[in-house]
């Protein structure tokens, strides 16, 4: 009898954890995801000139490192597919933007190539903000609702590294803790 | 006894049999894997701008008008030459469609005059390389082998935020200037308030509509490619229903 009662709550302790999640999340996968996230490469983009830009991006590439203790990690190589640029819209509500090429059986990234705006993007942090999110979509990331570098509404002067929202999604879709 | 050795050799022939088949499935399905393997999605994401709440798009604006698109006028590139902005880019077209707006009322900022131009992002046209097939690039995205030849397709997009506006309606629209081009644009998105007949608003964006990624499918030859467009927003509308006067107090009040 004893024993049956000590059965019947294991079942139903892992029924009930099974509808529970563990995080509280809000971030969105896209779907896709890169071969290796601790060896993702790009090279800089023909128009890209030192500057705001070129920080940003170098910026937001150490931070996704930096949060995620060495596990994303994006390395300059001037052989690879994937670019990170500028480009000039006359739009003050575009930041960037990030085109992801990827395989459709296999889900896996085979190109991307990640713009920012430099008619509104002009400061150090917001290109910083910006380059971290345009990054965050390469690696698969959506867009967040929550405080995250993946919310279009965040404040991009302050809010400029990846946050709990965005490792956890790191995490989801990679299978990896730290 | 008899019985029972055919029941165990049966039982392993279906193990094995089973076994086997599992084995060649995989095989199968790993190899029509690498054949379908050339089907490529191009994704862009972008990062407007958005607000979360009506506050937001007041305090993002540089202006706030009220008025009627009266028609449209032209269109342009938006993209520009950053040594120059009044030149439009050698390298990219994001075209853009320019509206006559007459003013009827400045809500906040200072415009004089009674007609404006007023740009929304419309299309951009997307370079897609097309390759021989026979280039060799590592997992991490290095370029080994050159592929034999290239073919590039102009593809053209439609802009996921892009809404044409009704002519001879009212709209509250909130903007942000190109002085250079003489030019005014959505300053955040949402930007639009409709206001219908009856005097009652209505906020518009494409982005409050859950339906994106929006997917374009180009056929380009031997090469098919689907075009996502993926942008949203998670805004809280709390004027949707409301009066015209009421909306234009708030306005008041915030700035």
């Amino acid at each position: 009898m004893k024993k049956r009662l000590t059965l019947l709550l294991i079942v139903a302790l892992l029924v009930i954890s099974s509808f529970t999640p563990i995080v509280s999340s809000a971030y969105t996968k896209t779907g896709w995801r890169v071969a290796n996230p601790s060896f993702i490469t790009y090279k800089w983009g023909a128009s890209l000139k030192s500057g705001v830009i070129k920080n940003g991006w170098v910026n937001s590439a150490s931070s996704w490192r930096t949060s995620t203790k060495q596990n994303v990690r994006f390395y300059h190589d001037a052989n690879s597919v994937n670019f990170l640029t500028r480009y000039t819209v006359s739009s003050s509500n575009l930041y960037g933007k990030m085109t992801v090429t990827y395989n459709t059986n296999t889900k896996r990234v085979t190109k991307y190539q990640g713009y920012m705006n430099d008619y509104s993007v002009k400061t150090a942090n917001v290109a910083k903000s910006v380059g971290g999110h345009e990054l965050g979509h390469a690696l698969g990331l959506g867009h967040s609702t929550k405080t995250a570098i993946m919310n279009t509404s965040r404040n991009r002067n302050t809010l400029t590294t990846p946050r709990a929202d965005d490792l956890n999604g790191i995490k989801n879709i990679y299978g990896i803790s730290f | 006894m008899k019985s029972k050795k055919s029941l165990v050799a049966i039982s392993l022939f279906l193990i094995i049999l089973i076994g086997v088949g599992v084995t060649t499935f995989k095989f199968i399905d790993k190899n029509t894997e690498s054949l379908k393997s050339t089907t490529e999605n191009i994704n862009i994401s972008y990062d407007y701008k958005t607000a979360q709440n009506f506050t937001d798009m007041v305090r993002e604006s540089d202006f706030i008008v009220l008025g009627v698109y009266e028609g449209f006028d032209s269109t342009w590139n938006l993209a520009r030459d950053p040594e120059d902005l009044s030149k439009e880019s050698k390298e990219e077209y994001i075209e853009g469609k320019i509206y006559n707006f007459k003013v009827e009322e400045v809500l906040s900022g200072d415009i004089k005059a009674e007609n404006i131009k007023i740009s929304h992002m419309y299309e951009e046209t997307i370079v897609v390389e097309e390759t021989s097939g026979d280039e060799e690039i590592t997992p991490e995205g290095i370029l080994v082998k050159e592929p034999t030849s290239v073919k590039y397709h102009d593809v053209k997009n439609i802009d996921p935020a892009f809404i044409e506006p009704n002519f001879g309606e009212k709209y509250i629209v909130f903007l942000s200037k190109d002085e250079i081009n003489e030019l005014y644009m959505g300053a955040i998105e949402p930007y639009l308030i409709n206001v219908d007949e009856n005097g009652l608003v209505n906020v518009q964006s494409n982005l409050l509509v859950e339906n994106f990624p929006t997917i374009n499918t180009h056929n380009l030859g031997d090469l098919t490619v689907s075009i996502e467009s993926d942008a949203n927003i998670d805004f809280e509308d709390s004027v949707t229903g409301k009066s015209l006067d009421e909306i234009i107090k708030q306005i008041k009040e915030l700035k």
